[in-house]
């Protein structure tokens, strides 16, 4: 995960503001998400968005694949129940087919088209910026910290439990899973490990004069250029979406 | 049990976003950061500790399969209700943008559901038990209350939203039991992990409670008369209805100008609970009537979270 928006930092230009893609991805979900149960035709064009995102920052599709499958099976057992719910029959271009596997094609793509603007929203925008365009929008400082904070530790903590698992694994090779007594300790022990690491953070922190007024988080200046180009995309789905009832 | 974009409208998803957004102010001023600045590195590496914790499977005992913590009753037993709200938000808002897992327009629905009942009802009901039971016991039923509320908020936002036909019981019926199980592994993991720090390090529990005991004893019973009385409430007109019957032979006047049929329809479109009940009316179980009882739920809570925003304006007020 932090190798594909690593490996995706580097090799990009950083040509569009955070606040751009943080608003311009709002109103695309919200635009996506408004459309009726049967919508499958009409939300088909809409996902030249997250395709020309795709292609013009050449985003790893690997990536992109894992995250897609992963929010799948909630999606597909709440879809696959429609074909039980839904018995009328609705004409698509020239077939009659039963309106259950309609609404179920569309739960697909309405799952896939907010899923792929989620992620290009990560995948193109570094969380300082992120950060920058949050509190930009006026969502308090305490909370924006807390998100840096937590985004820099997460893949420290994934490594050491990965470590931990894997330790154990090598000690237990018929084990499918921990057993929970063990596993109660194993993560107490992680946990323990949390306040200790979470003591040095403070004061580390402490020592360099930190206080959560005075932490620098830069707000990159929103040009002219950028804002037309939000206005303009913000715009355009809107209309879209007006437009095709 | 993270809610997808794909199920929810706008409008619910919205009022979701604006009912979390008041939790979390309410939170951040009940946390007072400025006097306690040690707790947001530990709120920071606590959120990233539940994701590590999740990658780390157990085997669920007299079962084939495993499970993982999902950490809210955790963070809420370390960290107090208004710290564990919030470092919850964050983790969540960071599983949607970069894992995926649950919308960006479904966010506010799921910190809703999983942090605002584990914080602010599971959490409260694991320290009244365990003051009388042991850790085990206190969590489980609190993972359980908690799971359990989450999963019937998921039911009814995606019932609200309308956006796939699962008939009210079907789906509820489908996603209470799950939750049940999944409940009592929480329950299990929790107690697991607490019993152990409290071993190793007792003080770390916290002593914070988020509500008095009235508040609470008035809370439950609030929902108790609207997710169940209501179903049993006369169905004879109030006062003003009875005094137009008298007069007018009907019960509800209705308008016949354009502008009133015009209203009328865009009221009917707007309204989430149409004559106390679902769109697509409710099933009953027994005398129980679920399209009333939900609406009566839903209002109790529409009507805690309009009596919180003038209280949280107040305060602001008060400090600037």
């Amino acid at each position: 995960m932090i190798h594909a928006h690593m490996s995706n930092m580097k090799k990009r230009r950083h040509d569009v503001h955070p606040l751009s893609m943080l608003i311009i991805t709002f109103t695309y979900i919200f635009v996506v998400a408004s459309f009726h149960t049967y919508a499958f035709i009409e939300l088909v064009p809409l996902s030249l968005y997250p395709i020309t995102m795709i292609v013009f920052y050449r985003l790893s599709i690997r990536h992109i694949k894992r995250v897609l499958l992963a929010s799948l099976p909630f999606i597909t057992v709440i879809g696959a129940s429609q074909l039980f719910f839904i018995h009328e029959h609705v004409s698509f271009f020239h077939w009659r087919i039963e309106a259950g596997w309609l609404s179920f094609a569309t739960l697909l793509v309405k799952n896939t088209l907010a899923v792929l603007a989620a992620t290009v929203l990560f995948l193109t925008t570094p969380i300082e910026q992120l950060a920058g365009a949050l509190l930009s929008l006026r969502i308090p400082r305490l909370l924006v910290i807390q998100l840096l904070l937590t985004y820099r530790y997460i893949f420290l903590f994934l490594e050491e439990a990965k470590r931990l698992r894997q330790a154990y694994m090598l000690r237990a090779p018929n084990h499918r899973a921990i057993q929970l007594s063990v596993w109660g300790s194993l993560v107490g022990h992680l946990l323990l490990r949390t306040f200790e690491r979470a003591e040095r953070v403070y004061e580390a922190m402490t020592l360099r004069g930190f206080s959560i007024q005075r932490m620098h988080i830069k707000i990159k200046r929103w040009t002219t250029k950028e804002r037309i180009y939000t206005y303009v995309t913000v715009i355009l789905f809107i209309v879209y979406r007006l437009v095709v009832i | 049990m993270h809610m997808a974009d794909a199920l929810i409208s706008p409008a619910v998803g919205m009022a979701m976003w604006g009912a979390t957004a008041g939790v979390a102010s309410y939170s951040l001023k009940k946390l007072n950061m400025e006097a306690d600045e040690k707790k947001l590195p530990l709120m920071g590496v606590l959120g990233a500790f539940v994701f590590a914790a999740q990658m780390i499977n157990f085997t669920i005992p007299g079962t084939g399969s495993s499970g993982h913590l999902g950490g809210g009753l955790l963070l809420a037993a370390l960290l107090g209700p208004y710290a564990a709200f919030l470092t919850l938000a964050v983790v969540l808002f960071i599983q949607a943008l970069f894992f995926a897992d649950g919308g960006l327009l479904a966010f506010g629905c799921n910190v809703f559901n999983l942090g605002f009942y584990t914080c602010f009802i599971a959490y409260p009901l694991y320290r009244r038990l365990i003051r009388r039971t042991n850790i085990w016991f206190a969590s489980i039923i609190a993972a359980v209350v908690g799971l359990q509320l989450g999963a019937f908020s998921v039911v009814v936002q995606t019932l609200l939203s309308g956006k796939v036909e699962l008939p009210f019981t079907t789906f509820a019926l489908f996603m209470q039991p799950i939750h049940l199980a999944i409940g009592i592994v929480e329950g299990m993991a929790t107690a697991a992990v607490i019993s152990f720090v409290m071993k190793a390090k007792p003080e770390l529990s916290t002593t914070n409670t988020p509500t008095n005991r009235l508040i609470g004893t008035l809370g439950l019973l609030a929902l108790l008369i609207g997710g169940i009385f209501s179903s049993i409430a006369s169905s004879k007109p109030d006062g003003l209805e009875w005094s137009i019957l008298r007069t007018a032979g009907t019960e509800e006047l209705h308008a016949t100008t354009a502008l009133h049929t015009a209203l009328e329809r865009l009221q009917q479109s707007l309204a989430l609970l149409p004559d106390y009940n679902l769109k697509n009316g409710g099933a009953s179980i027994g005398w129980l009537d679920i399209g009333t009882s939900v609406s009566g739920i839903v209002g109790v809570f529409i009507v805690a979270i309009a009596m919180l925003v003038p209280y949280i304006m107040k305060k602001w007020r008060k400090e600037a």
